[in-house]
């Protein structure tokens, strides 16, 4: 019976050896690009998951207060002093836009800002976080609503901001907000919001 | 009897394994990839801002529904006219589906189960519409007791930051009193 398992006992010769390294070798390699694809297509899914997230916090917060509040019935102001441009030369370049706006019940009144900071390089990486961001405030109180800083990814920052009346006689409040990010492009929005100025609009 | 085998693997022994094993690699492959394009497909589906575009349209059908109708097959709008017949207000149906930039809409009962088929058999409703219709549940409890449902495709525009530019189609639906 012993001698029955003793079928091949010859073992491997080097040359086996060899190609069976060469064999893994080879395998080894091709999984190691595999791996490190997933690896930054991994990276970039948590980069968009941050994005979604941030830009459903801002979005709920805005629209439930409005909703919560009979709508939007008046634009009070805007003002902004972008100069549609999306570069700067000067560094520490920072920009605003303010909207004010009015809503039905016990007219409450709202103020949006959005603070977009041009350079967000490796130096400014600290500022860039803190530069970039939405905040919704009661107008007519010293409260601060809520505050939303961008997320913490490396050299994202706001982008495009477009805050306006569209429609024919401007019955849309428009106000969209774009990210860019040198793997991400700019397909993403902070906040892309169609309101209509006075619901009555729907009935006369 | 001791030296029963002294061969090692026939060729065609490796080949068979091989042949095996690259047949598994190919069936994990094709049963994968395909689930990376639905993912990205998913990522326009029922936004957030989408959504709240489409309680805009929702407010405005609210507000502007005609007398009572029964309830029909699928209908499906690809253009603004003739969907803003339907209602009161027709200019400012005109101008609301100018700004929130839709592309199609259509309107079905709100459990859509029994409407799958025929929205499917549909030759001129668009296949990332088809395929967002498909993927939906079938709604078969209705906590508000809506009796239809508005299924929109929006079409939007992305201008990238090399200054290239395509358009992404994105979907979003809501229940909503069509119907009497």
């Amino acid at each position: 019976m012993i001698r029955k398992l003793c079928i091949n006992n010859r073992g491997l010769t080097a040359i086996e050896i060899l190609v069976c390294f060469s064999i893994v070798v080879v395998i080894v390699m091709s999984m190691l690009k595999v791996v490190n694809n997933q690896r930054d297509k991994q990276t970039i899914e948590s980069y968009k998951n941050s994005i979604a997230t941030y830009k459903n916090s801002v979005t709920k917060t805005i629209e439930e207060d409005i909703r919560d509040n009979g709508g939007i019935i008046n634009i009070i102001n805007i003002e902004d002093d972008t100069d549609g441009n999306n570069s700067s030369e000067d560094s520490n370049h920072i920009v605003k836009v303010v909207i004010q706006f009015q809503l039905r019940k016990e007219n409450a009144k709202r103020k949006l800002t959005i603070s977009k900071r041009y350079n967000c390089d490796e130096d400014y990486q600290d500022q860039c976080e803190s530069d970039n961001y939405i905040e919704y405030n009661y107008l007519d109180s010293s409260r601060t609503k809520d505050v939303f800083k961008i997320p913490n990814i490396y050299n994202l920052r706001f982008n495009l901001i477009d805050v306006s009346k569209v429609g024919k006689n401007g019955e849309y409040l428009k106000i969209y907000v774009e990210f860019i990010h040198p793997d991400l492009g700019t397909r993403y929005t902070a906040l892309n919001l169609i309101h209509p100025i006075n619901l009555d609009i729907f009935t006369s | 009897m001791r030296n029963l085998n002294r061969n090692g693997f026939a060729l065609v022994e490796t080949l068979v394994v091989s042949a095996f094993v690259m047949g598994i690699f190919t069936l994990l492959y094709t049963n994968y990839y395909p689930l990376i394009g639905e993912y990205e497909k998913r990522d326009h589906y029922d936004n957030i801002d989408m959504v709240y575009k489409t309680d805009v349209l929702k407010k405005f059908i609210n507000k502007n529904r005609k007398s009572s109708t029964s309830e029909p097959e699928p209908l499906y709008y690809q253009n603004s006219s003739n969907f803003c017949k339907l209602w009161n207000n027709p200019d400012q149906c005109t101008e609301m589906w100018k700004v929130l930039k839709v592309k199609s809409i259509l309107l079905t009962q709100y459990t859509i189960k029994n409407q799958k088929n025929s929205i499917k058999n549909k030759a001129n409703i668009s296949n990332g519409l088809k395929e967002y219709v498909e993927y939906l549940p079938d709604y078969s409890t209705n906590k508000y007791n809506y009796r239809g449902r508005i299924i929109v495709e929006y079409e939007e525009k992305i201008n990238d930051a090399d200054s290239s530019s395509y358009t992404v189609y994105k979907y979003a639906t809501l229940g909503v009193d069509l119907y009497d």
